[in-house]
């Protein structure tokens, strides 16, 4: 009814705008399907004159169904966004952030912030935990033969990939290794600080995104996925 | 009408503390605001954190709201707010970090994902492009009346202007994105046409 009624308001400035605005208008109302009995009326003699409005209202047709297609697309990611579930104490996770952020900057933070939320340990604990069977989570192989306790670090760290590989748990290390620290020793050689990425995978039932409110606390952001089927690959 | 009254009751319930008609707003706003954030936003600025931003602040100053009526109105400027000042950030914490684990432009990258989908429909995003570069007070009515949901009259109450002038400024939007094409068009075969001159012509300099 509104609609309605700002057509009948608008249709006493239509006859004055200027002869562009009016076919302007027209067309938009055709399109939006506002267009009053006497839109169409006008729209129609104006066609009999100049016949090329029919173009101009396909071209605008279909520009506004091609920006309506990709603005659905680009604001899908909306519907994934929810309202913030409450403020966290963030304190731990400040003293965390400060800590590695001397160390290795944003990517060893990502990856012990993904720990601190996953609550587990990403890299084994001093002495083993107990019974020094365990890696990152992982049941030792033996590769080799060699038990975790008496492996060179190499070997340990191989035994974890291909543990972890097994285990569907590591996919794989990235080939590059970031410097973080070059000097060099009293006795001639170079002491080489480095970061090994290695990447990870967990299936987790929740998944949040921490972000920061304007006062600076942490707010943990429920993130929503739609499940994937099979068939969406 | 029926629905602006549900509207504002939803919204003083909001006001008044009451999280379930918080949530409902926000399900019932966040397409528009997305719309509007995408107007307004740098390209390189994450349409995601900015909604996340202002869903926050959503939440935390609600309560000063004093006029239900003026809903609409307040979230759009905040929303605006926001995308305004990401365009004073420059670091993306999430190109850095994915620069910092050398994913960045690699193979089967998001990038490549992005360049895949982009082929497939180039005609469409080239006029979304193009609508989004048109100037700030014709392009947010022409990008919320794409939204299905978004009656000229919402989009008058969100802007704060006649519905008359709404109108207008659809319609003349629309011929601008029109002529703007049209233009982009004749541009390309111009180049075009030169490509080829050039190449009949041994491609000398």
């Amino acid at each position: 009814m509104s609609a309605e009624n700002t057509n009948q308001n608008h249709d006493d400035l239509l006859d004055e705008l200027l002869p562009d605005s009016a076919r302007d208008l027209l067309i938009s109302r055709v399109i939006d399907g506002r267009a009053s009995t006497s839109d169409w009326d006008r729209f129609r003699a104006l066609a009999s004159r100049e016949p090329e409005i029919w173009c101009e209202l396909a071209e605008t047709q279909e520009q506004h169904e091609a920006v309506r297609c990709e603005l659905a697309g680009a604001i899908a990611a909306a519907d994934q966004i929810d309202l913030p579930v409450g403020p966290i104490d963030d304190t731990h996770t400040r003293e965390r952030l400060g800590m590695v952020g001397k160390w290795g900057g944003w990517a060893l933070a990502a990856a012990l912030l993904l720990a601190w939320s996953l609550g587990y340990p990403m890299l084994p604990a001093q002495g083993g935990s107990g019974n020094g069977t365990q890696t990152a989570g992982l049941p030792v192989g033996g590769l080799g033969g060699i038990g975790l306790t008496e492996a060179e670090p190499e070997q340990a760290f191989e035994q974890y990939m291909s543990a972890g590989q097994k285990a569907g748990r590591v996919i794989a290390e990235m080939p590059e290794q970031v410097v973080v620290e070059t000097r060099p020793m009293p006795d001639g050689s170079i002491e080489v600080m480095y970061l090994r990425q290695v990447i990870e995978r967990r299936v987790i039932d929740q998944a949040y995104r921490q972000v920061r409110d304007d006062a600076g606390n942490t707010i943990a952001v429920p993130v929503r996925f739609e499940p994937r089927t099979n068939n969406a690959y | 009408m029926d629905d602006q009254r549900i509207n504002e009751g939803v919204v003083s319930a909001a006001i008044k503390g009451d999280r379930e008609a918080l949530s409902l707003l926000w399900d019932d706003s966040r397409r528009w605001v997305a719309a509007i954030v995408l107007a307004y936003k740098p390209r390189e600025a994450d349409l995601e954190d900015l909604l996340q931003q202002i869903a926050m602040q959503l939440c935390r100053k609600i309560s000063t709201l004093d006029d239900p009526r003026a809903f609409r109105g307040w979230l759009r400027t905040m929303a605006i707010n926001l995308a305004r000042a990401e365009g004073r950030k420059t670091t993306r914490r999430k190109r850095s970090m994915l620069r910092l684990v050398g994913m960045r432009g690699g193979a089967g990258s998001p990038d490549e994902r992005v360049d895949e989908l982009a082929q497939a429909s180039e005609e469409s995003r080239r006029i979304y492009h193009a609508a989004r570069s048109l100037p700030a007070g014709y392009r947010e009515p022409v990008l919320l009346r794409c939204l299905q949901s978004m009656s000229y009259e919402q989009i008058s109450d969100a802007m704060g202007l006649p519905v008359t002038t709404i109108e207008t400024r659809i319609a003349r939007g629309r011929r601008m994105l029109r002529e703007m094409l049209a233009q982009q068009k004749k541009h390309e075969e111009s180049q075009h046409r030169a490509v080829l001159q050039g190449s009949a012509t041994g491609g000398a300099p």
